[in-house]
């Protein structure tokens, strides 16, 4: 075995999988968004919706077209570079995947191109059903990456078979309990994506005092989803946090750089873990039991530490520990913004103050940082196991 | 299964290094005009045509939806703007 072509087999798929996330998690907010502009615009009337809407559907369409150029060669991957693993799992993963292109991409296909050439071809209200499709199309295709995601972090519902993993129970596969609490945490970081780039367009053309209207649609319908969803996220961000405790706890150990086994826990905020010694080098450390507060929602939890887990079994440490810290504070920034977005723009007071829409325009990054150090954190956290 | 189990065990290193550098090379490509295509989309901005369709856009040429401004001849580059 040739450890550089795995590494930089790794390397590779790391690559692009990091590359393809960044247009998904922007079009799937974007269908949503796009939809609910066309339903606007079919309700109330206002020609602004429709200008819009058609603004940003061209956007979508590139956006579109790289996710699916990014994504379609990642797949290849798993023949050539990881196919000991397609062997193994490709009854339950090669499904999945089957799956994701019947429903997803059938739909997304199909509905598309009446989006982009069937305006004046179609009825209205049929227009505004080809939007939702498109939709719910992308909101598929997150589900089927999710659910095999999902088993690849916690397999469930197979048995072994002379080394294949044959699926014996699918309902617990697609009900399984992780799935449900990483899908939402998915598909509402997507649409805090679209929140984001939305409000940060509609603040890049009101700081340059072009399309008033617009971008008064685009700012004010941005903050607001972003405003209601942000909360929404840091609760899902926490299930997940729950059931890595229960299920990966190398992954929890090496995200809170743990060493020893606590009870109660403290949680350390901030640090540089230094591997080879075991221990963290300028640590601030909040005291118990935060962390036991903070991981199991309990006042006197056990958390277990690296020493405790054989270290061929541990996963890298720095990668999960920064990542992660990353990700909450990107979603803080976020939070920060909307809120106080949502209630200037209210204040009818967020024409007048430059900064904050220089902070919003600057902040469209914010999402795609997160997402990347969000998987970095799941993914990485996972190893040395593969499934 | 372990990440360092799941690889082909017959790739080499050579193989493993060009496909590397191909995908990047490929993907540096496309993505850099994706978004280049993105960036002219939001400098043009919003524009208030309504009732025009996309005239530009034809539809066994996508990506002519980013290349033309709707309401312009078809086939009319605007280019090194």
């Amino acid at each position: 075995m040739d450890t550089t072509a795995l590494l930089l087999s790794r390397l590779q798929f790391a690559f692009t999988i990091s590359f393809h996330i960044i247009y998904p998690s922007f079009t799937i907010g974007l269908a949503a968004w796009l939809t609910v502009l066309e339903g606007l615009h079919l309700a109330t009337g206002r020609p602004a919706y429709r200008v819009v809407f058609e603004f940003w559907l061209k956007i979508f369409g590139v956006t579109f077209g790289m996710g699916v150029v990014s994504g379609i060669v990642m797949a290849f991957q798993f023949g050539t570079n990881w196919s000991v693993l397609a062997r193994m799992s490709g009854g339950i993963q090669g499904v999945l995947l089957s799956y994701e292109t019947f429903t997803a991409f059938f739909l997304e296909a199909s509905f598309f191109g009446i989006l982009l050439f069937g305006r004046s071809r179609v009825a209205p209200g049929f227009y505004l059903f080809s939007t939702a499709m498109v939709a719910l199309g992308t909101t598929l295709s997150a589900f089927w990456i999710m659910v095999n995601n999902s088993w690849m972090q916690v397999p469930v519902g197979y048995v072994m078979d002379h080394g294949v993993a044959v699926p014996d129970d699918w309902a617990a596969i697609l009900f399984s309990p992780v799935l449900w609490v990483r899908f939402p945490h998915m598909l509402l970081a997507a649409y805090l994506t679209g929140a984001f780039c939305v409000a940060a367009t509609g603040a890049w053309y009101m700081l340059r005092q072009t399309y008033a209207a617009e971008a008064r649609i685009m700012l004010r319908m941005g903050l607001f989803l972003a405003a209601v969803l942000v909360p929404v996220q840091l609760l899902f961000g926490h299930l997940n946090g729950e059931y890595v405790v229960h299920y990966q706890p190398s992954k929890m150990a090496a995200i809170e750089a743990r060493w020893k086994d606590e009870k109660p826990a403290s949680e350390v905020l901030l640090a540089w873990p230094d591997v080879a010694q075991r221990r963290n080098l300028f640590a601030i450390t909040l005291p118990a039991p935060l962390g036991s507060l903070i991981d199991s929602d309990s006042l006197d939890a056990a958390e277990v530490g690296l020493n405790s887990i054989p270290p061929e079994n541990w996963p890298p440490v720095v990668i999960p520990f920064f990542a992660f810290r990353i990700m909450v504070a990107c979603g803080m920034a976020m939070l920060a913004l909307a809120w106080i977005g949502s209630y200037v723009n209210i204040k009818r007071r967020i024409e007048q103050s430059r900064l904050l829409l220089w902070l919003i325009f600057l902040s469209f990054p914010l999402p795609f940082i997160a997402i990347l150090t969000g998987w970095f954190t799941a993914e990485v956290g996972r190893q040395p196991w593969v499934v | 299964m372990r990440t360092a189990d799941a690889m082909t065990p017959f790739l080499t290193t050579r193989a493993a290094t060009i496909s590397l550098l191909v995908f990047c090379a490929v993907y540096v490509f496309i993505f850099a005009f994706g978004t280049l295509y993105i960036y002219r989309l939001l400098q043009a901005g919003p524009v208030g045509h309504l009732g025009l369709p996309l005239i530009a856009a034809v539809p066994n040429r996508p990506m002519s939806l980013a290349n033309e401004r709707p309401g312009l001849a078809v086939g009319h580059h605007v280019s090194g703007e």
